[in-house]
């Protein structure tokens, strides 16, 4: 079971890739796989809090206020996330700058409380929680190896090819944007390939 | 009535529940997270002043004088190390410098930087001579942190010309290095001038008056 | 002139240089959902640009009147939020009831501002330090940086909405249909935004 719960976050239902959410963090933090990595684990830490408290909580809170009661558990572990980093990690708070508390905004983790937690029991969710971070975490590796080493000819800040003067653009804004539309084209077709393989 | 009564509470114990919780992380983390920034400047410190010397923190307020600065003093010399912001391309840019009595500088240090990743960042980028295959298992290496380091032996009490036609420090040999070093010069990181001038700006002007100040001059 | 040139300077920084979407990734989500239509986009960026100001004035009273006072500057993170929320819900309901049309028109994107990173994220940097003046944010300053910043986003907006009304009659290879070739062309648009990249039309205070 928990195979099919690894492949769905992952593969079949990416947040990221697939669901095409949590787009703004992405292309702001994949610019080193060290970045992109601290990132996703952030992320996956917040989502499998949050789904956890708003799956035990879920029967108690009347639905007219559901959304303000999500978003106040989101923004308290982004909250702690952002202190313990701080005081942890200081060097990659720095690096990671105004996305860390902009994690309280991103798209999966409210769209999965909504989706997931709220429906389902706490064990349920915090499995979703962990596979769906854990499928954000994979895909930004994916972008970040792509522009690290494109961009700036590092991979984990070692050298990758000798003489290689990299294109700095992949490290920038376009970079971003090129990057994530050849990723998804390549998901989609192979998505599509196996579809038409299956039928 | 029932109704907005439940949602009111069920919000309020809701919101004061998150706040304990932060308050609580908050109380944990917070004396290590001013520490943080210390270590940082303490450890760059110690790299840019003399080894075995004593690093004292001092504080001066007469006009012209930097409101905080350390002394190195050892057997042979002392030295003086400030720290500086200039206005970078996105933002300022904070910098440990030390220098001799007669302004020659022995380190820099960067310690934040807001610059543009892949042009302006580069000021405190370190290049490794390791590849990925022999670098992820072998010993860590310090990178060379190139664009501080040409700064070492630069007299600030005179003009800082900028080379942008020979090429960035690290690729060059040492006579050439030499030569700069004699022309009181340092290279430019390439499509960043204005990073490097910011540097040699804050140079000139306040680590030049800092070192008069102090001197009495 | 000091005042002048740090309006433009805000102004133009926030518009061209530092685009919300185009440089800084703040705002993706609706700006590659509500891009399809020109009108539908703009609707969705006037009611940005308004969310941004009064958003950008009540934090920054807050954060000055109370998170700093009182040393919670911890706190920002879900305080900021939830005002966005509560702001977000006004002026829905504001929209409900004057302009049922761009009601209609908007649709699931106008609760979706709440989650907009963009909205959060000019909040944020107003905290910080205005880059031009070496000093915090006033609060002038942050309402112009709000609105500016909106009216960026807008301007991203509608010009990828032009383009994609286009597009819409082109031939596109099948992988690359809808959202890749989207992408593509937010690339292309940030490569030429790049150009504004190292404009300064003023040196800065102290430089």
């Amino acid at each position: 079971m928990l195979k099919e719960e690894l492949k769905r976050g992952i593969i079949t239902e990416n947040p990221l890739l697939i669901l095409v959410l949590g787009l703004c963090p992405s292309l702001a933090t994949s610019t080193s796989v060290q970045n992109g990595f601290g990132m996703g684990m952030a992320v996956t830490f917040v989502l499998a809090c949050s789904n956890v408290i708003i799956s035990i909580v879920r029967k108690g809170i009347p639905g007219k206020v559901r959304i303000p009661c999500f978003i106040v558990v989101i923004a308290t572990f982004v909250t702690m996330v952002q202190l313990l980093m701080k005081s942890y990690l200081p060097a990659l708070d720095k690096q990671l700058g105004i996305f860390v508390p902009l994690i309280v905004v991103n798209c999966i983790i409210l769209g999965r409380a909504e989706a997931y937690a709220s429906k389902n029991n706490p064990l349920k969710s915090l499995i979703d929680g962990i596979v769906m971070g854990l499928g954000f975490t994979a895909s930004l590796c994916i972008l970040s190896i792509i522009r690290e080493i494109l961009g700036s000819n590092k991979l984990l800040g070692l050298n990758f090819f000798p003489g290689y003067d990299p294109m700095t653009v992949f490290i920038l804004a376009p970079g971003g944007f090129f990057t994530i539309a050849a990723v998804m084209a390549l998901v989609r077709y192979l998505g599509n390939r196996r579809k038409d393989t299956k039928a | 009535m029932a109704d907005i009564i439940k949602l009111t509470v069920v919000l309020t114990i809701v919101s004061l529940t998150a706040a304990l919780a932060i308050a609580f992380t908050n109380s944990k983390t917070k004396d290590r997270i001013l520490e943080q920034n210390q270590i940082a400047e303490k450890s760059a410190l110690e790299q840019i002043m003399p080894q075995n010397s004593e690093i004292t923190e001092m504080h001066c307020s007469t006009a012209g004088c930097p409101s905080q600065y350390w002394i190195a003093k050892n057997e042979n010399q002392t030295a003086y190390a400030f720290k500086i912001s200039s206005r970078g391309y996105a933002g300022d840019i904070h910098y440990l410098v030390s220098v001799t009595e007669d302004g020659k500088i022995m380190g820099m240090s960067i310690l934040e930087q807001s610059e543009t990743p892949g042009l302006g960042a580069r000021v405190s980028e370190s290049i490794s001579k390791k590849y990925i295959w022999n670098g992820l298992f072998g010993k860590k290496e310090e990178g060379l942190r190139w664009f501080t380091k040409q700064f070492e032996g630069i007299d600030i009490n005179k003009a800082i010309a900028i080379d942008k036609t020979t090429g960035e420090w690290h690729k060059l040999d040492n006579n050439k290095r030499s030569e700069l070093l004699s022309q009181n010069s340092v290279t430019a990181i390439t499509g960043s001038t204005i990073s490097t001038r910011a540097i040699t700006n804050g140079l000139e002007k306040q680590a030049r008056a800092y070192l008069n100040a102090l001197q009495g001059s | 002139m000091n005042n002048i040139a740090n309006i433009i300077s805000i102004s133009i920084g926030a518009v061209f240089i530092n685009n919300f979407i185009l440089s800084k990734f703040l705002g993706l989500c609706p700006f590659f959902g509500v891009s399809k239509k020109l009108s539908s986009a703009t609707g969705m960026g006037m009611a940005v640009v308004f969310v941004m100001a009064i958003a950008s004035s009540f934090t920054w009273v807050i954060n000055r009147f109370i998170l700093i006072p009182y040393d919670v500057a911890y706190l920002q993170t879900i305080i900021f939020i939830l005002v966005i929320a509560a702001l977000v819900q006004l002026v829905e309901m504001a929209l409900q009831k004057y302009s049922p049309s761009l009601y209609e028109a908007l649709g699931i994107y106008l609760p979706l501002i709440t989650t907009n990173c963009a909205v959060l994220g000019v909040a944020l940097i107003n905290t910080g330090v205005n880059t031009f003046t070496g000093e915090p944010y006033t609060f002038f300053e942050s309402l112009l940086n709000g609105v500016m910043s909106g009216v960026g986003f807008m301007l991203a907006l509608l010009l990828m909405a032009g383009l994609r009304e286009k597009l819409e009659f082109s031939n596109i290879p099948k992988g690359l249909e809808g959202l890749p070739i989207a992408f593509i062309t937010a690339g292309l648009m940030a490569l030429s935004f790049l150009g504004f990249a190292g404009l300064n039309f003023f040196s800065p205070v102290g430089g």
